[in-house]
């Protein structure tokens, strides 16, 4: 009985979910008008906003490949994302690794040859931090990257799981995060099914491994079903007021 | 359904944080009831269809109950009675007992955890129909009592059809009466187990409420104790310096004197505190809040008070529990009273308040000048008398007081008010008559908090399912185990001895040289990490040996069959296998699992008759020869090194046959062959010690740090933290204890030199140390007592030996 007992005996746990549940998540595409693309997204109650500008030229000539474009991320978390207001300097080393992050996990999945010579800015801000900021972070910038329509291989769908006693957790919360157990951030193709980001911290045994793999590519599945839906429904919307505008200037 | 839960608590550092956190509502929480038809079961279903219908005269129909947070806290030991089954443990009411009595939640899991009880947990906070939102103006307390009463009455809905009912258990009067309000079945613990005819000696495991109840009596004098202060006061009295916290230490002799070890301004001392009021309602063991007394009224020692005590005039009861000390310790206390008034006077407190009770169950009897005979059968006021000579008495409310004279109780503290001269208990169980022998072991069992009961299911389904015919299978052979099955193997112990744990044996190689081997039970087989044997047995720690009988720490099928190393059964073992000169240098070793069979087990009596008889030339007499010889130039080398030997003496009861009654105490006699099996045990222990080292330096090996200085002088400070013990003996209270006597000793002996050397002897039976100290002596004593003591004196020994590197 110890404090922090993940999962109760019933097989509930402390927020009463089961283990192979996700939070309840929500997207919203482009509620930033300025931006050329950009999304809203919703894991329980970790807020992430990301923005996408570009393709656009290079901002330093160094930046500039000929051969693909450059990705550009930044990665911030608002200082009253936590309960304790915490101001963070933009050259904080745990930033710039969740930026680096992303980074690796979407390289491969843009098409960054059709663009060279040129950049691509993706700005994630973390509004609320209540566990899983990273994998909340890649799947709000997935939608937008493909609000601002540019070209990717598939959705990338990220989650985080955790082994705790014989079970695995799905989609971890800041409760359970905080414990000593590993976690482990994964981030798929879902329609391959390849991993771009295996992202851990801690030790963890092999055998727990497949397991657990299952399990994030489950939820990376269902996570991807909510942004496929979310992006449908905008592209109708989209469809539907640009007949309407069509109509308006047809009469 | 989603709700969020925001409150703001207060972290670490003090500041205060807003926490908000998610809070899923579910419908597919099911009932676990297995009359139930219209829930969908995840699990299988914990409470009873037809449960138990006892003669309950209140209840007469199939029933459930629903226990509120202070039944599970105040009322345990009546739950652990086994006639109360099917009960639903609330969600709510777990998360209170847990965070209000860690003791109480780990006997309540233990409940929920047998199968036979029927306990099953609810989450009712989870529930989309029970859960319910605390109301403006509501205290957290009345938000509890009434998720209880919602849950309540959401089964009751729910099992009216399978024709169930469910009755909630609450001894407040108010929850109760807004229970009959909404017309939500109830009940208070006393009128449920007086509904139960055949029971009526549960009504004596129940707790009274005690307020009042002195009154009533008339019985207590006019006396009042000081206020406790309240927690928040004592951490923040503790923080600034105004008050001192320790665990209080009351002396053997006198229950109204008191101590604890604690830092003055840095220094460790012992603080006194004298008489029942500054003592202040503290028993044994408590963590008590001290403030101390002007430097006018510090005692010298305890024993001045005492006489002064007797002189205020207490009850004449009082005075004759004090003349039970024997002439000489008084006539003891007497002197050192004179020789007391020389020495300075002792930093004296008293207690202000009480941050955590170490009340626990105790073993006793009844006062019978207490016991008003005449009226045996209705309610009366009893003392009870602890064993333990540091506690006070107990007040009992009893209604069997006649029955129980004359015999040995177990009896807990409830409470103790302000007005109570005495603390308020309840009668727990009886465990037999005063003086009989069976009883009085479970007396001692009980007060040495050693684990005594069979052994739970749990526990012995880990079992192999073979059971007693389990056989070594060529499939034990395949997984890289060694077929020694051929070696002259024997094991020597004492006479009697059933679990048979090691076995030697010893062989002529080709070279000239000797192959010996050491041979330990592969108990690793059977007791895998982590079950609940492993654990069972972790708790138990050893194996307990008493004057009839012995307490297992394993299940007897492992202990004394499948991990007994007996003559003639093929068996699991761990070999140490050394290859070694005739003059017992070590040319190489190495370790492997292994199936042996053991040709001959021998007491140190056969095996030293065997030794000395010349006609015997079998494989096995030779192999004993010759390990003698090896032994005995081991011994030589390691003496002449330098080695430690603490002679624990060991000692054997004469029993009568008949009645198995002990007559005589023998010691028992050391002969060559005992030396010879220690001998080789140590030199295992040594190689395994040696190959840990080589492998897990980090993790652990003993690790031997003497940072030693000429400006502070007599300042050693030794490093043990990488004792080589397994890491549960490493994180056991005696390890810990160990490393800090041994650093202690040299520290007080001023040079490392002294540690190592033979010395420690001596050092041990000198050492005046502090109680700590004390207390990890004695410690040290228990572990050399048992196998572990090979260990650390063969890591003293490796200690030398990279001395001399």
């Amino acid at each position: 009985m110890s404090r922090n007992e993940l999962i109760s005996p019933e097989g509930l746990r402390l927020d009463g979910r089961r283990a192979n549940e996700l939070r309840r998540h929500t997207a919203k595409l482009g509620p930033l008008s300025q931006a050329d693309g950009s999304a809203f997204l919703q894991h329980g109650h970790t807020k992430a906003l990301a923005a996408v500008y570009g393709p656009r030229e290079p901002r330093h000539r160094a930046h500039a490949m000929h051969d693909r474009a450059y990705l550009n991320i930044e990665f911030n978390i608002a200082p009253f994302a936590t309960g304790e207001r915490k101001k963070r300097n933009k050259s904080d080393k745990r930033l710039l690794e969740m930026a680096h992050f992303v980074k690796q996990t979407f390289e491969p999945v843009i098409m960054t040859r059709l663009y060279p010579r040129s950049q691509i800015d993706l700005y994630i801000q973390i509004l609320q931090d209540d566990g899983g900021a990273l994998h909340a972070a890649i799947n709000a910038s997935t939608l937008a990257l493909i609000h601002a329509g540019i070209p990717m291989k598939d959705y990338v769908c990220a989650v985080s799981v955790c082994c705790y006693k014989d079970a695995s957790l799905l989609d971890l919360n800041r409760m359970e995060e905080n414990t000593e157990h590993a976690d482990l951030t994964v981030a798929v193709l879902p329609k391959s099914g390849d991993i771009s980001l295996l992202q851990m911290e801690s030790r963890l045994h092999a055998d727990k491994l497949s397991d657990l793999m299952d399990l994030s590519i489950a939820g990376c599945r269902q996570i991807w079903k909510t942004l496929d839906g979310v992006v449908r429904e905008n592209g109708e919307e989209e469809q539907q007021k640009a007949s309407e505008v069509s109509m308006v200037l047809e009469k | 359904m989603l709700r969020s839960k925001a409150f703001v608590h207060r972290n670490k550092k003090g500041n205060v944080v807003k926490v908000v956190k998610e809070h899923y509502l579910r419908d597919d929480i099911s009932c676990s009831s297995k009359a139930c038809t219209t829930c969908t079961h995840l699990t299988p279903p914990i409470l009873a269809s037809d449960p138990p219908t006892y003669p309950n005269t209140a209840f007469p129909k199939p029933h459930y109950l629903i226990p509120d947070t202070n039944v599970f806290l105040h009322q345990m030991d009546l739950l652990e009675k086994p006639f109360l089954t099917n009960i639903i443990v609330l969600q709510v009411v777990l998360e209170e007992v847990k965070h209000r009595s860690a003791a109480m939640a780990a006997r309540l899991k233990v409940l929920m955890d047998d199968a036979d009880r029927h306990f099953c947990l609810f989450s009712n906070e989870h529930h989309r129909d029970t859960y319910v939102e605390r109301l403006p103006e509501e205290s957290p307390n009345d938000r509890n009592d009434r998720a209880i009463r919602v849950a309540t009455k959401w089964y009751t809905e729910h099992l009216t059809p399978a024709g169930i009912q469910v009755i909630m258990l609450s001894n407040d009067t108010e929850n109760r009466l807004r229970a009959n309000a909404s017309h939500i079945p109830s009940t208070s613990v006393l009128e449920y187990v007086q509904g139960l005819p055949d029971h009526p000696e549960l009504l004596d495991v129940i707790v009274h409420d005690t307020d009042g109840d002195l009154e009533g009596t008339g019985e207590a004098p006019k006396f009042s104790y000081p206020h406790h202060i309240s927690p928040l006061a004592i951490s923040s009295g503790v923080k600034s310096g105004n008050l001192l916290q320790g665990t209080l230490n009351i002396s053997q002799h006198n229950y109204l004197e008191g101590s604890i070890y604690t830092k003055i301004q840095g220094i460790e001392q012992s603080v006194l505190i004298l008489g029942r009021t500054h003592l202040n309602r503290a028993t044994q063991g408590d963590v008590v809040a001290v403030q101390l007394l002007p430097k006018e009224e510090w005692r010298t020692t305890p024993t001045s008070v005492v006489e002064e005590e007797d002189e205020e005039g207490k009850s004449p009861r009082e005075a004759k529990r004090r003349k039970t000390l024997s002439p000489d310790e008084e006539m003891k206390d007497v002197s050192s009273h004179e020789e007391a008034v020389k020495s300075p006077p002792q930093p004296t407190a008293k207690v202000v308040g009480i941050v955590r009770r170490q009340w626990r169950h105790y073993c006793g009897f009844i006062d019978r000048r207490t016991v008003k005979l005449d009226q045996t059968m209705s309610y009366q006021n009893v003392l009870f008398f602890a064993m333990d000579r540091r506690l006070p008495k107990i007040r009992l409310r009893t209604r069997q007081a006649g029955l129980l004279l004359g015999q040995r109780i177990v009896v807990t503290i409830d409470s103790w008010a302000e007005t109570s001269k005495y603390p308020m208990g309840h009668f727990v169980r009886a465990l037999g008559a005063v003086g009989d022998k069976d009883t009085e072991t479970e007396v001692l069992l009980l007060e040495h908090d050693c684990p005594h009961g069979e052994f739970s299911r749990k526990v012995l389904a880990c079992l192999p399912e073979e059971g007693e015919n389990w056989v070594v299978q060529d499939a034990h052979l395949a997984q890289g185990r060694r077929d020694l099955r051929d070696l002259p193997i024997c094991s020597i112990d004492p006479p009697g001895c059933t679990d048979i744990d090691d076995a030697l044996h010893v062989q002529t190689l080709p070279n000239g040289n000797y192959q010996v081997g050491v041979h330990i039970a592969d108990v690793t087989h059977f007791v895998r990490p982590g079950t609940p044997m492993d654990v069972e047995a972790a708790s138990r720690g050893t194996t307990v040996y008493l004057v009839n009988k012995r307490i297992d720490m394993l299940p007897s099928l492992l202990g004394t069959n499948l991990c007994s190393l007996r003559s003639n059964v093929e068996r699991l073992a761990f070999s140490c296998l050394w290859e070694m000169t005739p003059d017992a240098q070590i040319v190489g070793v190495e370790f492997t699992k292994s199936v042996i069979a053991s040709k001959a087990s021998l007491t140190y009596e056969e095996a030293q008759l065997r030794i000395d008889d010349p006609s015997k030339e079998d494989a096995v007499t030779k192999g004993i020869r010759v390990l003698n010889i090896l032994a005995k130039k081991l011994r030589a080398r390691r003496m002449e090194r330098g080695a430690l030997t603490l002679a624990s003496p060991e000692v054997r009861f004469a029993l009568e046959n008949d009645s198995q009654d002990p007559v005589d105490v023998e010691m028992k006699e050391m002969k060559e062959t005992n030396a010879l099996v220690e001998e080789f045990m140590l030199l295992a222990n040594i190689s395994v010690a040696e190959k840990i080292f080589s492998r897990f330096p980090e993790a652990s090996m003993l690790r031997y740090v003497v940072f030693f200085s000429e400006k502070d002088a007599g300042y050693a400070h030794v490093k043990l933290t990488h004792l080589l013990l397994p890491p549960i003996f490493r994180r056991h209270p005696s390890t810990r204890a160990l490393v800090s006597f041994i650093s202690f000793i040299s520290t007080s002996t001023g040079s490392c030199e002294s540690f190592s050397r033979a010395n420690l002897t001596s050092g041990l039976a000198k050492v005046r140390a502090p109680r700590s100290i004390r207390r990890a002596r004695s410690f040290l004593a228990r572990i050399l007592s048992t196998r572990i003591p090979l260990v650390t004196a063969s890591s003293l020994e490796l200690v030398e030996r990279d001395e001399g590197n």
